[in-house]
């Protein structure tokens, strides 16, 4: 469970942070020779509640939490290590009969889990017209994260009856494992998750850089189809891995950067009427390269690794796609657009020293989403060009807003970009 | 005969380590036993015994019970009774039968055994220092020919028997012994026929013998039941003697002249090495972790019975091979049985025979037994007793256990240790000195751990009966095949027992669901072969096995609200015990 929602939350930041470049201005459009533009950005997500799961149906991402206490769980590890030596007991004592067999009979009820996320980002972003054909870019988010969670206990409990029906016959052990197990609670669980070394469940944040990217955005052909300007542009960028990488003692933080370096090989097509109209498709491939990580390793298929088995794994993701249309108008000092793409992260691998099951550490790992991005602003170059406006400046409202996907998290978010130029106008 | 009192009682310093080693270290404490569950409480997946039968249609409603019944005694008639140990271990567990019991026993004391009776320690002693033997011997190269003129085998043998008989007899208030019942132990047998021809025993033979006899009739107590006819007394007591005799030999309780003890054929638990047979030390100040076990055979040299009394001549030899848990549980079945026995709190109805009072047992023969757990906490801990993985070993190798238990092994050790937990209680009424009592007492409340456990393995073997209805259980006693070839006997035993378990020392609905569960199964599975004629050959032990089951199983409120077919066929064992017991069978 944990380290399918940590696959998941890395993917989640991950998207994010690319949305957050892919929107700078600067990266999609060659700047003249001499010309620099920086840009502001502030993003902010609606509280994140809801994810997509393996099937694309949208899911709490509380279910992470989410355990059903029945002896079959239990006798898997998934309620902990002391669980699931009562649960092995409690199978010895059914021996080979299936007719009221201690370990299907046996419901500690279940745990339910709520997780509430709270993400905003603010960028900061420079690029440079190094030629006419090819411009520089930098950018720096700066990522505010956080999430609260809590957990409560629901549905009956008949380890007390259980151990009523074991009687004498029981080890005090599994009697007073059983008395514990019949009054388990949410904050029991919770202790029980701390005691296995992870930091206290309730409330996570995190302040701080995210990963950088720089890279280059150059026109490769202009030309004239009738009356349509049409362009193809080029771009690749580097993702440097400058943010929080998840800590494996945390069970409920987020990856605020890849962990690994990332370079980004896109294409773009535009067309442009005198009208005002544009459209765009663009397709974007992402090589990711492996890096190294402290991770806990699963034995099996354990949910919580014990802190022991925290160790330096060796982590190879899978790469990323994304394919996207855009298409507006632009009228005067305004522009408006809307964007349709797909995302695809295939899957990653894991591999270490310590013996394990690594791939459990992939699960839910290759990930997609559809998406749509409403966006409106205005452009005030052309009214400076003219001598009718003192600034050269761009901004933008846009909403992402998620359509459907595949272990991913479902978020929205509205972000709203500023943009100026310097250097020789 | 001159009776020597036990010298092998443990030391204080022993019976410390005895209960040190019995606190297993892995099980903990045992909790307070709880109330016992009502009836029906084990809620989904109790045996429902009001829709069980093993039959389609009751064979005792279409037959006559008496005339069925008769018919299985014949058949049992024609094979014969007779002691053998399987016999003899499910009778010993088994209440009544005063008369199938007292026959067995006089058939036993009529029985050759191994060694004979000159060369019993405490006969050899007293004929060593016999001031007539000793006048004889005095008399240079003519001792030889005078003791042959003067005491001869016939007089000697004749002297032997005529001493016994006088001491019963004197204590029963008359002559009471039949003529045939002549110092014979089992374990011994008459040197003229069988000098210098190897003998041997087996301690389960013997084990078994020891829990029958010392089990026979309830006369030890007179508080609970009434002395029975003098005869019967003669005999009780007689058998008992050759019991102690087996002890003192066995024990090697009896030092000769020089001072050296008589016997003494325990053997380490951790390395039985068969050239290492010991007589207990009573002057160690570490407990004796030792046992007896697997077989013993003796060779000694023929001659005059006098001049095998006067000479060490029996060279006794162990034959090495690993210890099984099914044998040691046995024996410390019947010494628990002993303790409880002889305690002195609990022995009023034959206090005359004890030393106090002028009789032939020592006053502190109850301590005996007590010297037998050190080696029982060994192989207990160390072998038998896997707690990291909560199994029961089969057999101890040199100190280390391997092979799982049977079942039957299991629940011989649960009735051990039930008959221990049972024979500590109260001990400060058992003449046991206060501090050693507390140790038992605190040790024997380790058991309930013990006990539990195996009520856990005996769990894990049970599964659905294929094709049939309840339940059925693996690993019966595949460990002891050679020794326990009846299947319906061992079935009935394991069960029997875990349901004295379950009713006197682990209440549980689980269990006790269980448990019915599988009464059913070998209901139908065997109930079959104990009913008519022309079924497969029925032995004593099937047949009180399988009545003491239903004897137990009948005390469940949910059996004994409808089981029609339960009390039938109770009622038609009776019926052949009945007239097996009335036969000229023995």
């Amino acid at each position: 469970m944990r380290n399918t929602d940590r696959s998941f939350y890395f993917l989640f930041i991950g998207f994010a942070l690319l949305g957050s470049a892919t929107a700078v201005f600067a990266q999609d459009q060659v700047l003249p020779k001499g010309i620099g533009i920086y840009q502001l950005g502030h993003r902010d997500y609606s509280p994140q509640t809801e994810k997509f799961d393996s099937s694309g149906n949208a899911q709490s991402i509380g279910d992470r939490f989410n355990k059903t206490l029945d002896g079959r769980s239990l006798l898997k590890g998934e309620g902990g290590a002391d669980l699931k030596r009562l649960a092995t007991l409690l199978n010895d004592y059914s021996g080979q009969s299936t007719q009221n067999n201690l370990v299907d009979t046996l419901s500690l009820g279940r745990v339910e889990g709520s997780v509430e996320g709270q993400t905003k980002v603010d960028f900061l972003a420079i690029g440079y017209g190094l030629h006419d054909r090819l411009s520089l870019f930098v950018s720096i988010p700066y990522v505010r994260a956080s999430t609260d969670t809590q957990l409560e206990m629901v549905g009956g409990n008949n380890a007390a009856y259980i151990r009523t029906q074991l009687g004498e016959a029981a080890f005090s052990e599994v009697q007073a494992g059983l008395a514990q197990a019949s009054a388990i609670s949410a904050s029991q669980v919770k202790a029980s998750i701390e005691a296995k070394g992870y930091a206290p469940l309730e409330h996570w944040s995190y302040d701080g850089v995210g990963d950088i990217r720089v890279g280059a955005v150059g026109d490769i052909k202009k030309g004239m189809i009738g009356t349509l300007k049409a362009e193809i542009l080029g771009r690749s960028n580097l993702s440097i891995p400058t943010g929080y990488v998840e800590d494996p003692d945390v069970l409920t933080d987020v990856n605020i950067g890849k962990s690994y370096y990332s370079v980004e090989m896109t294409t773009i097509e535009r067309i442009r009427h005198p009208t005002g109209l544009f459209a765009s498709a663009d397709q974007s491939y992402f090589t990711n390269f492996s890096s190294d990580r402290q991770m806990r390793v699963p034995e099996s298929d354990e949910a919580l690794p014990a802190a022991e088995r925290k160790t330096g794994v060796r982590f190879q993701p899978g790469n990323d796609t994304e394919f996207g249309a855009t298409t507006g108008i632009t009228y005067q000092w305004i522009r408006s657009s809307y964007r349709f793409a797909a995302q695809r992260h295939y899957g990653d691998r894991y591999s270490g020293s310590l013996q394990g099951s690594y791939d459990t550490l992939s699960n839910g790992s290759d990930s997609s989403l559809v998406y749509q991005e409403f966006g409106i602003g205005f452009d005030s170059t052309g009214a400076y060009r003219a001598g009718t406006f003192a600034v050269p400046v761009i901004g933008q409202l846009k909403a992402h807003l998620p359509i459907s996907g595949r272990n991913k998290l479902k978020q929205q978010y509205y972000e709203v970009t500023l943009a100026s130029f310097f250097g020789r106008h | 005969m001159d009776q020597h009192r036990p010298q092998a009682f443990p030391t204080r310093n022993e019976v410390i380590a005895i209960v040190l080693a019995l606190a297993f270290h892995a099980c903990g404490s045992s909790d307070t036993v709880s109330q016992r569950l009502p009836a029906g409480s084990g809620g989904h997946g109790s045996a429902d015994s009001s829709a069980f039968s093993p039959f389609s249609s009751d064979p005792f409603l279409l037959q006559d019970l008496a005339a069925a019944a008769a018919t299985k005694a014949q058949a049992i008639q024609r094979q014969g009774v007779t002691p053998e140990p399987n016999t003899l271990w499910a009778l010993s567990q088994a209440d009544g039968r005063p008369t199938i019991k007292l026959k067995l026993l006089r058939r036993m004391l009529a029985a050759p055994g191994a060694l004979p009776e000159i060369l019993v320690p405490s006969v050899r002693l007293s004929i060593q220092t016999d001031p007539k033997v000793l006048a004889l011997l005095s008399s240079g190269g003519l001792g030889a020919v005078l003791s042959s003129l003067f005491l001869g085998d016939a007089d000697l043998t004749l002297k032997i028997h005529e001493g016994i008989a006088e001491k019963v007899n004197r204590k029963l208030g008359g002559p009471a012994l039949a003529p045939d019942l002549l110092w014979k132990f089992d374990a011994y047998t008459d040197a003229a026929t069988t000098s210098g021809v190897p003998n041997r025993f087996s301690v389960r033979q013997q084990t078994a013998r020891w829990n029958f006899v010392l089990g026979v009739n309830d006369s030890w107590n007179s508080t609970t039941s009434p002395p029975p006819g003098a005869t019967d007394r003669g005999t009780i007591l007689l058998a008992a003697l050759q019991v102690f005799s087996d002890w003192n030999h066995a024990f090697g309780i009896t030092s000769g002249q020089d001072g050296v003890p008589i016997g003494g054929l325990l053997v380490p638990v951790q390395s039985p090495d068969p050239k290492k047979m010991l007589a207990i030390d009573r002057h160690s100040t570490t407990p004796q972790e030792v046992t007896l076990t697997g077989s013993y055979s003796v060779q000694y040299t023929s001659g005059s019975l006098l001049s095998m009394a006067m000479t060490p001549t029996d060279r006794w030899s162990h034959a090495d091979q690993p210890i099984e848990l099914s044998e040691q549980a046995m024996l410390w079945r019947s010494m628990a049985h002993a303790f409880a026995r002889l305690r002195p709190d609990r022995r009023q109805g034959m206090t005359p025979f004890f030393e106090a009072t002028g009789g032939p047992i020592p006053n502190d023969i109850h301590m005996l037994p007590l010297s037998l757990l050190p080696g029982m906490s060994r192989l207990l801990k160390d072998s038998f007793i896997d707690i990291e993985n909560r199994k029961v070993r089969g057999q101890s190798l040199t100190g280390t256990g391997t092979g799982q238990a049977s079942l039957l092994a299991i629940s011989r050790l649960g009735q051990a240790i039930s008959a221990w937990q049972a024979a500590l209680t109260n001990l400060d009424q058992a003449q046991v000195p206060a501090n050693v009592a507390q140790q038992l007492e605190e040790a024997a409340a380790e058991f309930q751990r013990l006990l539990q456990l195996l009520t856990l393995n005996f769990l894990s073997a049970v599964r659905p009966n294929t094709g049939g209805v309840g339940y059925q259980l693996d690993n019966i006693n595949s460990n002891d095949q050679a020794h326990d070839p009846s299947v319906l006997a061992t079935t009935a035993e394991v069960l029997t027992t875990l349901m004295r378990l379950e009713q006197n020392d682990l209440p549980s609905s689980f269990l006790r669901e269980r448990l019915i569960g599988c009464v059913h199964g070998f209901a139908q599975a065997f109930m079959p072969l104990l009913v008519g004629e022309g079924q497969a050959p029925t032995s004593m032990a099937d047949l009180v096995w399988t009545q003491q089951l239903l004897v137990t199983y009948l005390k469940y409120e949910e059996a004994n609200d409808s089981s029609t077919w339960a009390q039938n066929f109770l009622k038609y064992l009776e019926l052949v015990l009945d007239k097996v017991e009335a036969g000229a069978i023995l």
